[in-house]
């Protein structure tokens, strides 16, 4: 693959700058600094891979001059040239095969040999500052790059990173002495969980020792308890000895007490109880009979006092009816009081109705009018249909009284149209009026077509003049086509002549045409137009005759015109009934007169339209006058008979007189009003009458039992019901008198009977009290007393011999060994028993010890047998011992994996170095022996590390070469790389970027010439800034080609103005006779302003090289004068 | 007369789970619990069936130092069996031989349980109703490694009823199980026996369906994520009248239940789509084990987009941080033990192979070490040498085989995979 060229649309500096048709061998790009070469060189760069994106920190070159971002480059391979664009923000990549048809990145990576963009960048396009980096590198690094990390190809990551890689991720899996490592780690906590397995497989292996230990415990414990028991019975034997020598002693004392005492066989502690209970009744019986005797007395005496009157009694029940009756009685007077009121102001108001009424009412015939609702509404009924009649006689009425008027008003406006039609006259007919307004328009346009034919005919007769002149003086063309542009025309003629034909065989007929008639018009032109030289003369223009003869015809053909429409003026005017010549002013007065006559007969059939509608109207009113008439007559009828009904129905329901319906309506109410207070009258009356009886009724048995109780019995109103009340009173109390005496007399009798119950009870007492002291042999009650108290205090001796007996019976139990314990009780030897007290518990306490250290290893074992039994340690401890040995196998597994993988990649490495390094030592010796001029003689690769040997086979390190030195054996290393990529199918050009800066000129020859070497083999472009590196890259190789570059290049400066190019002329010449000072001159001239040399370049077409003598001529000529510096300089005519 | 018996094998009692990572705490514990409470559900069964017998073929126990829970555990079964008039019949396997280990019932067992010795083949019959309905005759191993052909010292003789036989046995060299004990086919079928139960092969088979059956119960809990340890395990019940076996029973009894997802991903765009597959196949894993834990492994395979996103290291171990997150906390549990990256990049190494660049040499190199035994052996011991072979092998690691061509293979994508910038 080579370059043939690129096309920068926008891309730092640089704005539609194209390059193509590059040499397959050496291209030298020459610019001064920031001329832009290692923009190129990123943009070469970009399009091939892609151009850094916002996160990259590389520069990113946006388009200062404006422009899409990006472009594309032109690559020739053996099928043809290929395109491969990145345009667009952000980039979008498109490739372009040789047949223009799209292709892929996969296409494009196959273009490059699988090149990726590192290998790019270091083998086969590289600045001074990466050239200079690398030489900066441990040589081992240099290695990789030049060795390994070249060779990578399609892989993304060099072998030795990747080594480190795998290596890493082998170490963290196992490596010697690292803790970390992960199977390291495992590996510790494997031998861990191991270690606890033993140990929990030994616990689980001492299983039957603890139970045999469980077992011997169990027997000591009861063998001990058997011991400690005996012992503790004795030792508890001796303690009851100790403890029961008191109660003994006691009990002894105690039985010979009542041996002592004597008491009577008859006394017993109940005879004092029932003694001092019988004391006590007598004493009770006694009170009670004294205070019985008291209430006797009170009773009679109370009884004396309650006196009664026997008048009473026959009487008391009327006396309480006549009192409950007494309060309605009172109400009841009241209420009469009232209805006599009512009863007198109904009376007026009857009587008051009935005035209203007339002097022919009376309570009689009110009550015999009938006032029903069926008779009300008949009478509404008649009094509607006597309003509707009336209603329909004053609407037509006032309808005729309207129609008359209408008639009368119709009549007037009849008159007045028949007037007004008289007075407009007879107007000529619709028709007559249009012909004559189209023979007035014809009229006018004939007059304009005269007036323009009249102007043709006059210029055809000055043109005829003119040519006629012409013809006779045979003018000579104005000048304007060079002899050069004469043969362009030509040539370009011809062309349109080729196109014309091809069009044709297309069978393209009209694009033929046109290509064939600007062909003839350019090869006419060419012919037929010459330079005026002085030596040639006049020359005559052909073809002057054909345009006189045109001319002349023409001026007929328009005089005959003109006639014909004079002609037509005649005609139009007569039918118009002017002159064959008529003045405008006569058109337009008779245009005037035919508008009059055409507004008067719009009047007249206005007006006649008018007056027939008015007539037609009159005829429809008078007809509906007459109409109305009748009608009115047979309502006025219709009203009449009905109010005659009425008058008649009106007597047969007796009426006083005629009234109206609503007159009789108003009665109708009168009477209903009268017939409602009569009926409440009525009510009132009764009333009245009903209460009156009943108070008299009451009266007369208040009077016959006032009179029977010796009272007043003339009584009524409030004295008889006074009376009343104070006679119940009485009544009241004497009952509560009789009802007094009754009690008292119920308590006399029972307090008699209890005297005698209370006297009864004192004799039995006295006589139980007297049998009680003869049963204890006492004379009297204290001796009775003294019996007594010696019997309790036998009683008590008794209970202590008792308690102490139970308490000997209770610690000693019966039997035999009790018997055995009385017996040493007898003894009283208690400070034997003390001391055998002392040895049973020192003998106790020591075998107490002893089971409690049985018990201890019984309970030990117990608990060791079921931990044993139950514990799941070794099942637990085997699961992660397992779940470790998993953990370990996996990655053993992943490490092994990983390792293989590495040493694979070592072997790979091991092989490919082996394989591809001796060519590129030996190409990269060859050129640095010759670089050198033989000072170095060769290279040599001893363990992978790189060295120099020198004339005197000397071996240098590269790292102790020069910085000139290693410089000029990397770029040979990248010769030689470059040219073993190409015999692997990774052929690339090469490019360099301002490379030979540090070499002094005998070696930037001799590098000269190894490039020159390279490029025959290899596409190279060399980018630099030293005018001199041209020249030896020339010297080394004739055939390159060298592109200047300006300082700020590109082509469009920023934000250029818009000015319209002047017109010069066309297609400058190439050759060398054109004068390029002279186009300035004239573009200057005409833009009138300062304009920079991109403006004018461009529009000129003008070649760069010939720019820079062409100004530096004008302004040393003193023509143009420069303002400003180079950059952004700004160039205008002299005084212009 | 017609009866039930019930035949298990290899119930390992209390012994570890083998071939899985570390799980969690919770988890740990009903692992642990496992083949105890499978064994309690056999004695269940035995006793809900009404069974005549239960025959234990071999490997109570999992190894000499059997644990004394184990041991109790199983003496307490024993028992209730003996309550409910059940006989038990024991053999040993080459896991808990006869003659090592050590006992912890001194006091001997229950009424109904017999123990067959290892000198010779005993003989026991099985009465109901006075009447002898079977003959059960079984001989334990002496040692682990018994290599006699033990079957051929079985004679049924004139034995009454059903003729049973119990042994621990390899019938015809099964691969996946060492040979203790082995015998043929033929030497089976000809002994004159009506039900050979066999024990030691953990996956349940039933190599001759009548005259004689011929079974494999398998083992009564899976114990590891090997092949032969999944799916469902338990006993078998098998219904007889008079000496007419009617096609054995299985009946699963296991606890926790392995289970295995192979997951194609040529297919799969994206990782969350490879996890939902994931998650889908495990919750149809989960309504299969009808309400048993699942302890999963899933292997993903296939030339996939998804290969560039595994190799990154941490990518599978994060996928399976998730997968456990997602079923985190449910009931019964689901644990994922492993997720495998089985997978292949994307590119054709054919097409690679014919390139000129490293990678085309590289594979070339793996592709010389494959085909050459004893290069790739060099090879290996040059770059596996750090490896302590030794001490591992001693702590019970089960370490890798040589490298092999597929081995060779593996190491070529990953070093690829590296060249290539792709993480692993």
């Amino acid at each position: 693959m080579r370059f043939d060229g690129w096309y920068i649309e926008g891309f730092g500096l640089f704005r539609g700058y194209e390059v193509r048709d590059l040499p397959d061998g050496l291209t030298v790009l020459l610019g001064p600094n920031e001329a832009g070469k290692s923009t190129l060189l990123a943009f070469i760069r970009g399009v091939l891979f892609g151009f850094p994106d916002g996160r990259s920190a590389a520069p990113k070159y946006p388009p200062l001059r404006g422009g899409q971002p990006g472009g594309r480059l032109f690559l020739d391979s053996e099928e043809g040239t290929w395109t491969v664009e990145r345009v667009g923000q952000p980039y979008v990549r498109s490739v372009y095969l040789p047949d223009g048809s799209a292709g892929t990145q996969d296409d494009l990576d196959a273009l490059l040999g699988h090149a990726d963009r590192d290998v790019f960048g270091n083998i086969f396009a590289f600045s001074l500052e990466e050239l200079e980096s690398l030489a900066a590198l441990e040589a081992d690094s240099v290695k990789e790059r030049i060795f390994a990390g070249g060779v990578v190809g399609r892989t993304g990551r060099p072998p030795r990173e990747a080594l480190k890689t795998l290596a890493q991720r082998a170490g963290t899996l196992l490596k010697p002495r690292a803790a970390a490592a992960e199977i390291n780690r495992l590996n510790r906590e494997l031998k861990g969980i191991k270690t606890q397995i033993r140990e929990a497989r030994t616990a689980a292996q001492s299983y039957p020792k603890a139970v045999e230990e469980r077992e011997k415990a169990a027997k000591d414990v009861k063998r001990l308890g058997d011991a400690l028991a005996a012992k503790t019975i004795e030792l508890e034997r001796y303690r009851a000895l100790l403890d029961l020598a008191e109660p003994w002693s006691r009990r002894a004392t105690a039985q010979e007490e009542i041996q002592r005492i004597r008491v009577p066989e008859g006394v017993t502690e109940e005879a004092q109880d029932r003694l001092n209970g019988v004391l006590l009744e007598i004493k009770g019986a006694r009170t009670r009979r004294d205070t019985l005797r008291e209430e006797l007395r009170g009773h009679e005496e109370r009884l004396a006092k309650a006196v009664v009157d026997d008048a009473l009694l026959p009487v008391a029940d009327e006396v309480k009816t006549l009192f409950r009756a007494t309060s309605a009685y009172e109400s009841d007077l009241e209420r009469i009081g009232s209805a006599r009121r009512q009863r007198e102001s109904e009376d007026d108001k009857l009587l008051s109705e009935l005035e209203r009424l007339g002097p022919a009412w009376d309570r009689a015939r009110v009550e015999g009018f009938d006032v029903s609702i069926p008779t009300a509404e008949e009478v509404r009924s008649r009094g509607r249909s006597m309003r509707e009649a009336g209603n329909e006689v004053n609407r037509l009425g006032a309808e005729l009284e309207r129609v008359s008027r209408d008639v009368k008003e119709t009549s007037g406006e009849v008159s007045r149209l028949e007037g007004d039609l008289q007075a407009v006259g007879s107007p000529p007919a619709h028709e007559e009026l249009g012909r004559g307004e189209g023979a007035l328009a014809s009229l006018r346009a004939s007059l304009q077509d005269e007036v323009a034919a009249t102007g043709s005919v006059e210029r055809a007769e000055e043109a005829l003049g003119n040519a006629r002149t012409m013809l006779a003086a045979s003018v000579p063309l104005p000048p304007g086509v060079t002899g050069r542009q004469r043969i362009s025309f030509a040539l370009f003629g011809g062309l349109f002549f080729l196109g014309a034909a091809v069009m044709a065989f297309a069978s393209q007929p009209v694009p033929a045409v046109v290509f064939g008639v600007v062909g003839a018009l350019l090869i006419g032109v060419a012919l037929g137009n010459r330079r005026v030289t002085p030596a040639s003369g006049p020359a005559k223009v052909p073809g002057i005759g054909e345009r006189v003869a045109q001319t002349e015809r023409q001026l007929k053909d328009r005089q005959a015109r003109l006639q014909e429409i004079r002609d037509a003026i005649a005609s139009e005017a007569a039918r118009l009934e002017l002159g064959p010549s008529p003045s405008a002013s006569e058109v337009e007065e008779r245009a005037l007169l035919m508008a009059r006559q055409r507004e008067a007969r719009r009047q007249h059939e206005s007006v006649s339209k008018s007056l027939e509608s008015q007539q037609t109207k009159l005829v429809g009113l008078e007809r509906d006058k007459a109409s109305l008439g009748g009608d009115l007559e047979r309502a006025r009828s219709e009203a009449e008979a009905r109010e005659q009904e009425w008058v008649t129905w009106c007597a047969a329901r007796g009426v006083p007189e005629p009234l109206s319906p609503e007159g009789l309506n108003d009665l109708f109410t009168s009477v209903g009003r009268c017939k409602e207070s009569l009926a409440r009258l009525k009510e009132t009356e009764g009333e009245l009458e009903e209460l009156e009886r009943g108070a008299a009724d009451l009266e007369e048995r208040v009077s016959a039992v006032l009179s029977s109780g010796h009272a007043s019995s003339d009584l009524a109103g409030a004295e008889m019901v006074a009376a009343i009340q104070v006679l119940h009173e009485r009544v009241r109390e004497d009952e509560e008198t009789r009802n007094n005496r009754k009690g008292i007399q119920t308590a006399i009798d029972g307090t008699n009977k209890e005297m005698a119950l209370a006297q009864e009870e004192l004799g039995a007492a006295e006589e139980r009290r007297d049998a009680i002291l003869k049963d204890c042999e006492a004379a009297d009650e204290a001796e009775l007393k003294s019996f007594v108290e010696r019997l309790a205090h036998t009683k008590q001796l008794q209970e202590t011999v008792g308690a102490s007996t139970e308490t000997l019976e209770t610690r000693l139990g019966k039997g035999k060994s009790a018997d055995q314990m009385l017996e040493e009780l007898e003894t009283g030897d208690r400070a034997r028993w003390q001391a055998e007290i002392k040895r049973l518990e020192d003998e106790i306490g020591e075998l107490g010890l002893k089971r409690d250290d049985a018990l201890r290893r019984d309970q030990d074992s117990t608990q060791e047998v079921t931990k044993i039994g139950q514990s799941s340690d070794v099942a637990r401890l085997e699961t992660e011992a397992e779940a470790c040995q998993h953990q370990i196998s996996q990655r053993v597994a992943r490490w092994q994996v990983t390792s293989l993988a590495r040493g694979l990649v070592c072997e790979t490495l091991d092989r490919f170095e082996k394989k591809h390094q001796p060519k590129v030592v030996a190409r990269a010796s060859a050129l640095f022996k010759d670089v050198t001029d033989g000072h170095y003689e060769t290279l040599a690769v001893r363990d992978g590390e790189l060295d120099v040997v020198d004339s005197h086979s000397t071996r240098i390190d590269v790292r102790n070469l020069s910085t000139g030195a290693a410089q000029q054996l990397y770029l040979c290393l990248r010769f030689g790389l470059a040219e073993e990529f190409a015999a692997r199918g990774t052929s690339l050009p090469l490019i360099m970027d301002e490379v030979l800066v540090n070499f002094d000129p005998e070696r930037a020859a001799g590098v000269a010439r190894a490039i020159a070497e390279v490029s025959e083999k290899q596409q190279v472009l060399v980018f630099s800034c030293h005018p001199e590196t041209a020249d030896m890259m020339r010297e080394a190789r004739g055939d390159l080609r060298v592109i200047e570059l300006e300082r700020f290049a590109g082509s469009a400066p920023i934000e250029a103005p818009v000015v319209p190019a002047p017109e010069l002329n066309p297609e400058p010449s190439p050759s060398a006779e054109f004068d390029w000072g002279r186009a300035i001159v004239d573009f200057l001239s005409a833009a009138g302003r300062l304009c920079g040399k991109s403006e004018i370049v461009a529009a000129l077409g003008m070649p760069q090289k010939e720019w820079t003598g062409s100004i530096r001529a004008l302004i040393k000529a003193g023509i143009v004068m420069q303002y400003g510096e180079r950059r952004g300089a700004q160039y205008g005519l002299l005084g212009g | 007369m017609r009866f039930c018996f019930v035949h298990a094998a290899d119930l390992h009692l209390d012994t570890p789970f083998s071939g899985i990572g570390k799980v969690d705490p919770d988890i740990a514990g009903a692992l642990q619990e496992a083949s105890l409470q499978a064994f309690d559900a056999l004695v269940e069964l035995a006793i809900a069936r009404t069974a005549k017998f239960v025959l234990f073929s071999g490997d109570i126990y999992d190894g000499p130092e059997r644990g004394v829970r184990a041991q109790l555990r199983f003496l307490s079964g024993l028992r209730r069996l003996d309550e409910a008039s059940i006989r038990s019949f024991i053999v040993h396997g080459n896991h808990d031989p006869l003659l090592t280990g050590w006992s912890a019932m001194r006091g001997g067992w229950p009424r109904l349980v017999t123990q067959f010795g290892h000198h010779e083949v005993g003989q026991v019959p099985v009465e109901q109703d006075g009447e002898t309905v079977a003959t059960v005759c079984g001989i334990s191993f002496a040692q682990r490694n018994e290599t006699a052909n033990l079957a051929l010292r079985f004679d049924s003789g004139s034995a009454d009823g059903l003729r049973v036989a119990m042994l621990h046995c390899n019938v015809g060299g099964i691969r996946e199980h060492d040979p203790y004990a082995p015998c043929s086919l033929e030497d089976l079928i000809g002994s004159g026996f009506d039900y050979w139960a066999l024990g030691h092969i953990h996956r349940r088979r039933i190599l001759r369906e009548g005259d004689p059956w011929i079974v494999y119960p398998g083992n009564l809990q899976g114990r590891s994520p090997r092949t032969e340890e999944l799916g469902p395990k338990g006993a078998l019940v098998v219904e007889v009248n008079d000496r007419d076996i009617n096609p054995p029973e299985f009946v699963p009894l296991d606890r926790v239940r392995f289970a295995r997802i192979d997951l194609d991903a040529t297919e799969l765009p994206d990782l969350p789509v490879l996890q939902e597959g994931l998650l889908g196949e495990a919750r149809a894993l989960q309504v299969a084990s009808e309400g048993r834990p699942l302890l999963l492994r899933a292997s993903v395979t296939g030339r996939s987009p998804l290969h560039r996103d595994l190799v990154r290291e941490g990518a599978v171990d994060g996928l399976l941080q998730v997968l456990r997150d997602e079923v985190s906390g449910t009931e019964p549990f689901l644990w994922w033990d492993e997720v495998e990256d089985r997978t292949l990049p994307e590119r054709d190494l054919d097409k690679v192979r014919k390139g000129k660049d490293f990678a085309a040499e590289l594979l070339s190199v793996a592709d010389e070490l494959k085909g050459a035994d004893a290069s790739r052996q060099a090879f290996a011991e040059k770059y596996l040498a750090e490896l302590p072979a030794g001490e591992l092998k001693a702590l019970g690691v089960e370490l890798p085989p040589s490298p092999g061509p597929a081995d060779l293979d593996e190491a070529a994508v990953l070093a690829l995979d590296v060249l290539g910038g792709e993480e692993r």
